[in-house]
């Protein structure tokens, strides 16, 4: 099962995606805030992070540094509000594979979240597995 | 019981300056040093740091007291007396005893004990003093009830102050060293808000200064001293009566003003022969000035100015006397000797003298005229010279004709012309001649007595003297006129180059320029106006003065200076069109031709300093707008952003409901339902506030006062944000009704406890109380959370911030909270302020007015509202 750690000081929208990308076979945990998440990194490295940017504690550009200081490899997937050319621009030079502007359709962000997992963007010591009930409608370049 | 015993007072502004503190360790100091030394009664108000202090000096027991089945402790008086101790600590003079003790008030226990030869040291606050009260009351606003007489304490052999700084007092504070946090109240923190610490603070000093003044003067009295030893500043301010005497009169009262109880004297010196070189008029206006610094002004009789100023200065003990420079000019002084000032500086002594310069020095100058090279002053003198020393040669030359030839006679008669045309001038010196001429002639040219001349020698003789007087006047008059078109020059220079340095004060050069041509020109008033209209400008017609007025187009004035100014260049006795639609005008009266070419200089110039000015107000209102556009676009993005995210919520919960490759449980569904209609909740919200806030902006807010009880509104705001159990409420029922809308105070009251609850750490209180202060209620919301850095305290209240620069966090709204909060407490006539809260956290306090408290309400603040003060010496 892929690991998914979702970042957001939203409670509801935690909530939610627990169910929904539970139902669709990811095994999320959750974070409030910056310094908890970089806890949990360090404890037991998930294979992907959604990350907001507008944390309580930390300013989101700010954690994707240290997330990537610790973890180079590990992919982040920022799914923010804040809809700026310039935060998106600064978000993917950080490291970010996929930037998902808030509101969002629940479809592309699962999308997304194939794609990174399937395209190999996870680092060597991380590792990767196929998420068992996901479909895939690409279906090519897998290996 | 032989000798009295010694008084020791420490006297501080505030309570928790330390004076206890400062009492136990001199007790301990004396104890170390083997004295024999108890506590006969120390309150440490539960604060930690003093009750260690107390460490080994041996504490006599309270005596307990019952009164109306409470009971009291009270310092044991009889076994003080009986231990007959060599010092005895009691702490707070001003102490109201329980009755019971046979001692209304502590300071006369602690009379009986000096008097039983027992040393006492003590402590008092400055507003225990009798003579403080009223003054405290008005600062503070909160009645003194607990005082002691101020001869008490003076009578001490030793006051000693315990200083502190408000900054550091207000730190004490916040650090909880002073009163924990659920003491805090309305009366409290207002006692402690940083102006009336500085002014207790002020007072304290004061009346110690007082106190120390009086010991010297004793001390002066006693050893016979009469010369002066500086402690306070008296400032003698001599008056002429004459115009510069309102400058001298400020200048003498900041310096007075520099030294604590600085005081200011002002004194004009009466000739005793009643010769009145002064106005009377201005003369009571400066009295009137005096007294309202504070002065006092003196009116003393005296032949010598100098001598009277200063027999005045050292008999009221004067440390500097004040003086205007003098008005006269060097000639003048140089010839009448040394001035009054200069005398007064000379025999001063030990006294400081300030020459104190004004504006009437060289003020108001008026170009040099041109017309006449001479005055008319100067023209009868030289008249009455020419006739008094012709009348005198007739005599002298007819009596001494043996002995003088004519020729001597014609030229003692030449140098009486020469004379008259060096004083008066081209046309006396030609009266002269001619007269002299026919005197010549009538009385000393042969035929004598006769205007025939019989030699031709002497005809060309006299020809040619009436001719040399004539040339000679005419020289003399060419030189004078050359004298005053040189002054006029080099004033017209002088003036051109202080108007191009007026240029360069910016902002103000404009009136500034403007004066100087007023007083240039020696004019009542002076107006730049501009042309509104756009009519066609006959340019050709407004070269000449006084021709704008025959232009079509409306008037505006600009700027102008002076009385009575004009608003149309017809209105004006002399105008200056500059370019096409500015013109100077000028009132008061007719400028000469040569001025004008002055004038001229001055208009360019008023008119660069004009534009100057219009164009610094269009950067600013550039500026503002571009200010105001940043602030709209940051606002824009912080709204969006906050709208974005409980939307994403919502959206995110609602499609994956709709989605139809999911099976969803009964659970999972009502989960998501529950999560999308949360989300709407916030949104909800959210643009309640951002409809208040901008109906604030536009002040579009309908307000409803009516009196409202407090308990009530406290109680709906925390059921509307389901925290009835998590926060501790003291608020009494009893409190008067405040003036207040329902609607928006519940709301501020709802939106500051949920923000106080999120701060505030999950194991730690939030209190809301409330209490009662003069004709205002005060609610306090007390968290221990991280609290508001000072500096940060007036940010937070504008709309649009969030603490920790927070750019998105789960609250509800782009930092709205506190902005909100205050724009309805204004618009309610309340306040909200921020402070801190003792041992950390914030404090939001909330002032509203108390509706006209009736006979009940009177009786309950009587008996239930903590006092200050007594917080440190109280019954209670």
């Amino acid at each position: 099962m892929t690991r998914v750690l979702l970042v957001d000081d939203e409670p509801q929208l935690l909530r939610t995606l627990v169910l929904v990308l539970g139902q669709r076979g990811f095994q999320v945990s959750t974070a409030p805030d910056a310094r908890t998440a970089l806890r949990r990194v360090k404890d037991d490295v998930p294979d992907l992070v959604v990350l907001d940017l507008g944390l309580p504690d930390l300013d989101g550009l700010e954690a994707i540094r240290l997330l990537h200081r610790d973890k180079p490899s590990l992919p982040i997937i920022v799914l923010s509000a804040r809809s700026g050319t310039n935060d998106k621009i600064v978000a993917l030079d950080l490291g970010a594979v996929d930037y998902v502007t808030k509101p969002f359709e629940v479809k592309d962000l699962l999308a997304r979240l194939r794609a990174v997992t399937q395209s190999g963007a996870t680092g060597p010591g991380v590792g990767y597995r196929y998420g068992p009930e996901s479909p895939r409608p690409n279906g090519g370049g897998e290996p | 019981v032989g000798k009295r015993g010694v008084l020791r007072v420490y006297l501080g502004a505030a309570p928790g300056v330390g004076k206890t503190f400062r009492m136990l360790d001199e007790g301990n100091r004396r104890l170390e040093r083997g004295t024999d030394v108890i506590i006969g009664f120390v309150e440490t108000h539960g604060r930690s740091h003093t009750a260690e202090r107390v460490g080994t000096v041996p504490v006599i027991p309270r005596a307990r007291i019952t009164y109306r089945g409470a009971e009291f402790e009270e310092m044991d008086l009889e076994a003080v007396l009986s231990r007959h101790p060599h010092v005895v600590l009691v702490d707070e003079l001003a102490h109201t005893n329980v009755p019971g003790t046979g001692y209304d008030k502590r300071w006369q226990a602690v009379e009986v004990l000096l008097e039983a030869g027992i040393d006492v040291i003590s402590t008092v606050n400055i507003q225990h003093l009798e003579s403080m009260n009223d003054v405290v009351q008005a600062i503070t606003g909160v009645p003194q009830r607990e005082t002691v007489p101020d001869s008490v304490v003076r009578a001490a052999e030793q006051v000693e102050l315990v200083d502190m700084t408000p900054e550091a007092l207000r730190r004490r504070m916040a650090h909880g060293n002073v009163y924990s946090a659920d003491k805090v109240d309305a009366a409290l923190s207002n006692y402690f808000r940083p102006g009336n610490l500085t002014a207790l603070r002020e007072l304290a000093l004061l009346w110690l200064a007082d106190s120390v003044e009086e010991g010297l003067q004793r001390y002066r009295e006693q050893h016979g001293i009469a010369t002066i030893w500086e402690t306070k500043e008296r400032v003698v301010v001599a008056l002429t009566g004459g115009p510069e005497g309102e400058a001298l009169i400020r200048r003498a009262s900041r310096i007075a003003g520099r030294s604590v109880g600085g005081e200011l004297l002002a004194v004009h010196i009466a000739r005793s022969d009643g010769l009145a070189g002064s106005s009377v008029a201005s003369l009571d206006q400066q009295r009137l000035l005096v007294e309202a610094l504070g002065g006092s002004y003196h009116s003393v009789i005296g032949d010598d100015v100098a001598e009277a100023v200063l027999e005045f200065a050292r008999a009221n003990n004067a440390t500097q006397i004040v003086i205007g420079a003098s008005r006269r000019s060097p000639v003048v002084a140089a010839l009448t000797g040394p001035g009054t000032g200069m005398n007064i500086t000379r025999r001063s002594g030990s006294i400081d003298v300030h020459v104190v310069s004004h504006e009437y020095i060289g003020k108001g100058r008026v170009l040099p005229r041109l017309r006449g090279g001479l005055t008319v002053r100067r023209r009868v003198t030289g008249l009455i010279v020419a006739a008094v020393s012709l009348g005198v040669l007739v005599p002298l030359c007819t009596s001494a004709r043996a002995q003088l030839s004519l020729a001597s006679s014609m030229l003692l008669f030449l140098l009486a012309v020469v004379v008259t045309a060096l004083i008066g001038g081209f046309w006396p010196a030609v009266v002269a001649a001619i007269v002299a001429s026919l005197l010549l002639n009538y009385y000393l040219v042969p035929p004598i007595h006769t205007l025939t001349i019989s030699q031709g020698e002497n005809a060309l003789a006299l020809v040619v003297f009436v001719v040399i007087a004539v040339l000679v006047s005419r020289v003399v008059d060419l030189a004078a006129r050359r004298n005053v078109e040189a002054a006029r020059s080099s004033a017209e220079a002088e003036t051109l180059s202080t108007l191009a340095g007026s240029l360069l004060r910016g902002e103000q050069a404009l009136p500034a320029l403007m004066e100087r041509v007023r007083e240039t020109f020696a004019v009542s008033s002076v107006s730049l106006l501009r042309r509104e209209s756009e009519a066609p400008a006959s340019t050709g017609s407004r070269s000449a003065p006084h021709s704008a007025s025959g232009l079509r187009g409306t008037w505006r004035q600009v700027a102008s200076v002076g009385d009575d100014p004009c608003s149309r260049p017809e209105e004006g006795d002399t105008d200056v069109p500059i370019g096409e639609d500015l013109a100077l005008v000028l009132r008061g009266r007719r400028l000469a031709a040569e001025d004008q070419r002055v004038l001229a200089a001055f208009a360019t110039e008023v008119a660069v300093a004009y534009q100057q000015r219009e164009l610094a107000a269009a950067a600013g209102a550039a500026a503002e707008l571009a200010d105001a556009d940043r602030s709209r676009a940051a606002l824009l993005n912080a709204v969006s952003h906050d709208l974005r995210t409980p939307i994403a919520s919502a959206k995110a919960a609602v499609s994956s409901l709709l989605a139809d490759d999911v099976e969803w449980s009964e659970a999972d569904s009502r989960e998501l339902l529950n999560n999308a209609d949360a989300a709407l909740d916030r949104l909800t919200a959210l643009i309640t506030n951002l409809l208040d806030m901008s109906r604030l902006q536009a002040g579009a807010l309908a307000v409803s006062c009516r009196p409202l009880g407090l308990d009530d509104v406290v109680n709906r705001a925390l059921r509307s944000i389901g925290a009835e159990d998590s926060v501790v409420v003291d608020v009494s029922p009893s409190l008067p009704e405040v003036s207040a809308d329902a609607g928006l105070l519940e709301r501020v009251l709802a939106n500051i406890i949920s923000n106080a609850l999120r701060y505030s750490p999950p194991e730690e209180n939030v209190l809301v109380s409330a209490s009662k202060l003069g004709d205002t209620v005060d609610v306090r919301v007390i968290d221990r959370g991280p609290g508001i850095p000072r500096d940060m305290r007036d940010v937070v209240f504008e709309a649009f911030q969030r603490r920790d620069d927070r750019a998105v966090s789960t609250g509800s709204g782009v930092g709205l909270g506190l902005a909100i909060a205050r724009g309805f407490i204004d618009a309610m006539g309340g306040q909200i302020s921020l402070e801190d809260t003792p041992g950390g956290g914030l404090m939001v306090g909330i002032t509203l007015r108390a509706v006209d408290s009736d006979a009940p309400h009177v009786a309950v603040e009587e008996n239930s509202t903590i006092r200050p003060p007594n917080v440190d010496s109280g019954v209670s």
